[in-house]
């Protein structure tokens, strides 16, 4: 079986600057994969070359398989790629509903349609319905997106992202800026909606890693310092050093 | 400034169903409308007055074309008459050419042959136009129709000469009982067009398309990421819009039996923009509006003053800056503010804002009227009756008496806006709490 | 073509590209810092033209080269600091409309003042003489300062670009437009100042251009679209882009004004002398169109040219 992805010697120099150095990395299908390192590492950086947002200067990605370096973000979700941006990127001014049949109207092959309203859709609608279940939304449906509260905005945003029915997602530092018990919750739902697919995640929280992860990458100036389980990654001395040694000071 | 007191109109909570920025649930402009396209060739009869509906309801097309652009898609094309004209000269070229052939082709149809062939253009000039939106997408257009206009005289046979291309309507016979020789005649077809127009148009609006039209103007970088191409997206509403304004274009050929390149110029292009924005984008309805109050404007402004065009530009501004929703939005915020129970309450603070606003208003008019009388119009001596008042740009005096209504009337209705907004937020108290 | 209207048709040429690039550098300056898209940049223009006009009348040309672009920017940083500031919360929209709106005003105010026909801005008595004599034919004096003001003023500005801090981070913005927040707690003034300036410099351009072309109220509207052509196909953003394209535009259309050929002479030459009917009406249009007639079409023809082959125009970076 392929990987989900493979990265090749992936490099992205902004002007002057090299922010990829290099990035060698490969994800097992189905494998939950966290994304770990300093503040500027490139963890960013990385997803938007992956997803298509910014071209790389060299190197190569593949999704299962083929090749989608250079391709645009909608080729890349069409080949089975979905992603959450770590900077909340929704459709501020539509309420939520439409939001999410925005997501899923690709999947469910009503392409550029205007064969029927869209009211009329039922599969549409009902994978709306049931994605508004899923995100705890329910009841904010008809609200616009734009006066939602952060906690839900996030959760719409990993909506969006889940929508599309991917096989491999990408989501951005999903829980940044929550509290505890609302990142207690947002684990919850990722937990749910990312059964059985392929996820890389960035996040900051080590117990949300610690907790989600099969293995863990540790990107640090553009280049991945180590790769492995939870347990050998705190048992790494370079990590420790280059990266965890900071962040539980920070943590304590 | 002005723009919250539209937008705080109420404090009543807004029903929760569908808050969408055009809604669905709005049928009370359909019957306006309805009734209006019934009740008006009953009471204007005269034929140069059936003339101006026609006209009218002709820039009512238009302009709701437009707005498939501007509100739906948040596109801002400054090329849009390239459509409206090229579907009128491909009508009159089509009546012209049937003619000729003899065959008796029905009249009513001909809008949809303008409206075909712009469709097909306009998947040809949106192709182009969308790769981007915002302002390339704006500066293209505007190059693109400077293209078609500045090429048109190379063609003479298809754009005719300086007096454009002229036809006679009733060359095709008679159809459906009307040989099309009275104005009245064409207003069926006009009034039909419009009501189809509409329907189609809000019908696109429901389809997936339509929503996706909205995601492209909210966010197209998120709508790539979801699967789709934004630049099809604006493509597609970039066509449909431009065989609509072919549909309008035919229509008014049709009315006037004559095309000119003016038609497709930048003049008719700013004209719906205009027209579309102070009626209101965000609002389905919010451009016939427009078309209708602009359209009115246009002609019986024109024959009052010189400075007509002036208080055009002068109100579209105010509208960008003061009142972003347009006519329509302000029409909705009467209403609810009628109907939230509230109006009483804020009546004093709403007549102040009311007189000053009048105050710089007049002072406003009184220095537009003198500066053309000094300038444009000197030939026709100082003295000038402007509202009312014998005035004279001679006189220091009438200058000083439109500034300083100006400033009075600028600074006063900060004071009342002031008091309204303060008053607005007494009233709002009792009910947060409630929410809390 | 002999080579003496070739030489002119060159000088020329240059003289109508730099006064382009006058104003798209400008245009260009706005666009890369604020994100705004100027509509009124060539209405600006315009009252430079009729400030001048007006001015010279009262003080001379010369001092009036000076005063009315100082208005010029003036009446420009008013517009930023009371118009455009305040429509910055309703987004890129919001901006533009408010700029096409100021650029329909101002259109009218011009004819409110002056009227509807053409002003008779003659050339300063000064630099009404032949300056050389080229195969027999004179050159104007007051194009050659054209030439030299427009040459100043750029050379002006790459010193400013280059030289000075405000300069530096202004160029650095043009590419990186993130740099802007580098201006710490100024930006508002140095939007209000790069506003100034650029209109500032559209109306030097409307001064010396005033008397060359007809100051009338039509002529914001003949340019406002070619120098978005220049913008587009430049490159958005990119000042070089503009440059090479204001030249390119330039060049086009003061060739195609010298040049007399119809598409009937060139099939002359072959012995074809009457347009074939049968290929229908728009064909025998085609066949006596000539050059000149092309000339205002070109630059819209090379916009749709570049649209296909190179959307990001010739020196574009930004997407
Ligand atoms: N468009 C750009 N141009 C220039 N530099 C950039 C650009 N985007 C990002 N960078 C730089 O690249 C580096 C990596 O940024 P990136 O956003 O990928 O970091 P990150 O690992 O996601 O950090 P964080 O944890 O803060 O989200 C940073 O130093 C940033 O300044
Ligand atoms: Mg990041």
């Amino acid at each position: 079986m392929t990987n989900a992805i493979e990265i090749e010697d992936l490099r992205k120099s902004f002007g002057p600057v090299e922010i990829i150095r290099g990035v060698n990395l490969e994800l097992r299908r189905g494998e939950r994969h966290a994304l770990i390192g300093p503040n500027g590492a490139g963890k960013s950086t990385l997803f938007h070359l992956i997803s298509g947002r910014l071209p790389a200067t060299s190197g190569k990605i593949r999704l299962n398989g083929h090749e989608i370096q250079g391709k645009s973000p909608a080729e890349i979700a069409h080949a089975g790629l979905s992603r959450s941006f770590q900077i909340t990127n929704i459709f501020p001014e539509m309420t939520v509903l439409e939001n999410l049949r925005c997501a899923v109207l690709w999947k469910l092959g009503h392409r550029y349609s205007v064969l029927r309203p869209i009211r009329r859709l039922r599969d549409v609608n009902a994978e709306c319905e049931r994605l508004l279940v899923e995100l705890g939304l329910q009841d904010r449906r008809a609200e616009r997106a734009d006066t939602l509260t952060y906690p839900e905005q996030r959760a719409l945003e990993l909506g969006l992202a889940v929508a599309s029915g991917a096989g491999t997602l990408l989501l951005d530092e999903p829980m940044a800026g929550m509290s505890h018990t609302e990142t207690a919750a947002a684990l919850d739902l990722i937990k749910r909606v990312t059964e059985g697919k392929t996820l890389l995640m960035v996040e900051h929280d080590m117990g949300v890693i610690f907790e989600v992860a099969d293995r863990i990458s540790v990107l640090v100036y553009g280049e991945i310092i180590a790769t492995g389980t939870p347990e050998e990654i705190r048992a790494n001395p370079a990590v420790q050093e280059a990266y965890l040694g900071t962040a539980t000071e920070e943590a304590a | 400034m002005a723009n919250t007191v539209l937008e705080n109109a109420t404090a009543a909570p807004v029903a929760p169903e569908e808050p969408h920025v055009l809604r669905s649930g709005e049928t009370l402009p359909w019957i306006v409308v309805l009734v209006a396209l019934v009740a008006l060739p009953l009471v204007f009869t005269g034929g140069s007055q059936i003339s101006t509906l026609n006209y009218l309801g002709v820039m009512a097309i238009f302009a709701l074309s437009y707005n498939l652009l501007l509100g739906q898609t948040g596109l801002l094309s400054l090329g849009h008459a390239t459509f409206f004209g090229l579907g009128g000269f491909a009508a009159t070229h089509a009546v012209l050419g049937f003619a000729e052939a003899g065959v008796n082709f029905p009249l009513p149809l001909i809008p949809l042959i303008g409206g075909v062939v712009a469709f097909v253009l306009g998947i040809f000039g949106g192709w182009l136009a969308s790769g981007r939106g915002g302002m390339p997408f704006a500066m293209i257009t505007l190059g693109l129709s400077e293209l078609v206009y500045s090429a048109s005289n190379l063609f003479p046979s298809l754009y005719g000469s300086e007096e454009g291309v002229s036809m006679d309507r009733m060359d095709l016979g008679s159809s459906f009982g009307m040989d099309y020789g009275a104005n009245s005649h064409i207003y069926v077809i006009v009034a039909d067009c419009l009501v189809i127009s509409a329907v189609v148009l809000k019908y696109f609006t429901t389809t997936p398309l339509g929503l996706l039209t909205n995601a492209v103007r909210d966010n197209a970088e998120r709508v790539e990421f979801l699967g789709f191409s934004a630049r099809r997206v604006r493509m597609w509403a970039f066509a449909v819009a431009a065989g609509f304004a072919g549909v309008a274009g035919s229509l008014a050929a049709l009315n006037v039996e004559i095309m000119t390149v003016n038609e497709l110029g930048a003049a008719t292009s700013t004209l719906v923009l205009l027209m579309t924005y102070i009626g209101g984008t965000r609002t389905f309805f919010g451009p016939v509006l427009g078309a209708v109050v602009i359209g009115l404007m246009r002609i019986w402004l024109s024959d009052i003053t010189p400075a007509w065009m002036m208080y055009f530009g002068l109100l579209f501004i105010f509208v960008v800056m003061a009142v972003p929703g347009g006519l329509a939005e302000m029409l909705q915020g009467g209403r609810r503010l009628i109907t939230s129970g509230l109006l009483r309450a804020q009546l004093r603070p709403l007549a102040g804002v009311a007189l000053a606003g009048a105050v710089g208003f007049a002072g406003t008019v009184i220095l537009v009227e003198l500066g053309y009388r000094a300038g444009l119009d000197a030939s026709l001596g100082p003295a000038i009756r402007i509202l009312g008042l014998p005035l004279d740009t001679t006189r220091p005096l009438s200058w000083g008496l439109g500034l300083v209504l100006v400033a009075g009337g600028g600074w006063a209705l900060r004071q009342q806006l002031d008091a309204l907004a303060t008053r607005r937020h007494a009233l709002a108290q009792p009910h947060r709490e409630a929410v809390q | 073509m002999g080579i003496d209207v070739l030489s002119f048709s060159i000088l020329n040429g240059i003289l109508y590209g730099m006064l382009l690039f006058l104003l798209a550098s400008g245009l260009t300056l706005i666009f890369s810092m604020m994100g705004v898209l100027n509509f009124a940049h060539a209405s600006f223009f315009m009252v430079g033209a009729y400030f001048g006009y007006a001015l010279s009348g009262r003080i001379g040309f010369f001092p009036a080269l000076i005063v009315a672009p100082v208005l010029v920017g003036g009446i420009g940083a008013l517009v930023e600091r009371y118009g455009l500031r305040r429509v910055h919360k309703f987004g890129h929209i919001g901006e533009l409309l408010f700029t096409f709106g100021v650029a329909f005003v101002i259109e009218e105010a011009i004819q409110m003042v002056w009227g509807r026909s053409p002003q008779n801005f003659e050339v300063p008595a000064a630099l009404d003489f032949t300056a050389f004599t080229l195969f027999g034919t004179g050159y104007p004096a007051f194009r050659v300062f054209m030439l030299v003001v427009s040459l100043l003023i750029f050379g002006g500005l790459a010193l400013l670009l280059t030289r000075t801090r405000v300069g530096l981070v202004v160029k650095a913005s043009l590419t990186h437009p993130e740099m802007v927040s580098m201006l710490g707690h100024n930006v508002p003034l140095v939007f209000m100042a790069v506003f100034g300036v650029g209109s500032a410099l559209a109306g030097i351009a409307g001064v010396i251009a005033g008397p060359l072309l007809v100051t009338q109220p039509s002529m914001a509207a003949a340019i406002g679209p070619i120098l978005f052509v220049i913008v587009v196909v430049g490159g958005l953003g990119s000042l070089s882009g503009a440059f090479i394209a204001s030249l390119l535009v330039g060049f086009i259309q003061t060739f195609a004004v010298a040049i007399n050929t119809s598409v009937a002479d060139v099939f002359g030459l072959f012995g074809i002398d009457t347009a074939p009917t049968f290929l229908g009406p728009l064909f025998t249009d085609i066949w006596s169109v000539n050059v000149a007639q092309i000339g205002p079409v070109v630059p819209y023809l090379l916009l749709v040219l570049i649209l296909l082959f190179k959307p990001s125009g010739l020196i574009g970076k930004r997407a």
